[in-house]
């Protein structure tokens, strides 16, 4: 009994560095490696097919898949997908960073930061 | 001996399949909103296999319920999200099972298939986005499948306890 009482203890020694580790990581990376911007780009399997500033509200539609997004007061919404788990309409981006990500519709939205130039051009 | 092994993988492969459409029925993303996120109830029919039968029952049981899935419901993307976590949580059960009753209960050792689970899944969906932007998600992701891999665990210990008599038949 004893013996079992150790194990569990061990058990749970390596949950708790597993949670601790990990969540360390998540807010050192939260901390630094967020990066923020006023552009958002929308990849379609690794390639870039539309970006947008977050400045302007708007909504924008993605042909490709049945998408929609919603842009107000800088935060990234998803208003509209076809995709059946819809995980995607609980991820948030705004200037600060962050991502969506909807893996039925291969589609990554971040925030990044453009030359002004850039900006003029998708800002229109 | 041989036929009583193919149901009893059979047997464990449907178990799996319904735990994890009970599982599917706990809203445990209105709890905690994380993608992929997932109770493993399934792994416990994997680990159920592995030690009442061997590996190669355990390893049909794990990957055999994805592709079922993939039939079932047609989502291509969970499945190649899950086979690969299956993979992975394959190799660490089998590395992991040494260490059983010397270092660890199933505790560990779920927690362990699990955390690899969630890498694998992670993998799968920087693949299928052919992008590295999901991996932000590990950590968090490993962090949450730590807690439930340790409660897959005790459930574990509870089970195996109780089921060990079952072996004569395989």
């Amino acid at each position: 009994m004893k013996q079992q009482n150790r194990l569990i203890r061990n058990d749970i020694i390596l949950a708790a560095l597993a949670v601790v580790i990990s969540l360390g990581i998540y807010f050192v990376l939260a901390l630094f490696g967020r990066d923020g911007g006023n552009i958002a780009s929308v990849e379609l399997d690794g390639h870039e097919i539309l970006t947008f500033s977050l400045d302007k509200d708007g909504v924008y539609m993605i042909e490709q898949c049945d998408y929609s997004i919603r842009v107000k007061d800088g935060n990234v919404t998803v208003i509209e997908t076809k995709c059946k788990d819809k995980v995607c309409t609980t991820m948030h981006l705004d200037r600060n960073g962050g991502e969506i990500i909807c893996l039925p519709n291969r589609l990554v939205i971040r925030c990044k930061t453009q030359k002004q130039t850039a900006v003029d051009v998708t800002a229109g | 001996m041989k036929t009583g092994k193919l149901t009893f993988t059979a047997m464990l492969l449907s178990v799996s399949f319904a735990l994890s459409i009970i599982e599917s029925f706990v809203p445990i993303n209105a709890i905690i909103p994380l993608p992929g996120l997932k109770l493993g109830f399934a792994n416990l029919a994997v680990m159920t296999a592995y030690v009442l039968c061997d590996k190669s029952c355990a390893l049909c049981v794990s990957l055999l319920r994805p592709i079922l899935m993939l039939f079932l419901f047609g989502n291509a993307t969970s499945f190649v999200l899950s086979i690969s976590g299956a993979i992975l949580a394959f190799i660490g059960l089998v590395v992991s099972a040494r260490l059983y009753e010397r270092v660890f209960t199933f505790g560990g050792i779920s927690v362990i298939s699990a955390l690899l689970h969630s890498v694998g899944q992670i993998v799968a969906a920087s693949f299928v986005v052919s992008d590295g932007a999901v991996f932000a998600y590990l950590p968090l992701l490993c962090a949450a499948s730590a807690v439930t891999g340790l409660l897959n665990g005790f459930i574990m210990n509870a089970v195996i306890s109780r089921i060990r008599k079952v072996r004569r038949f395989v």
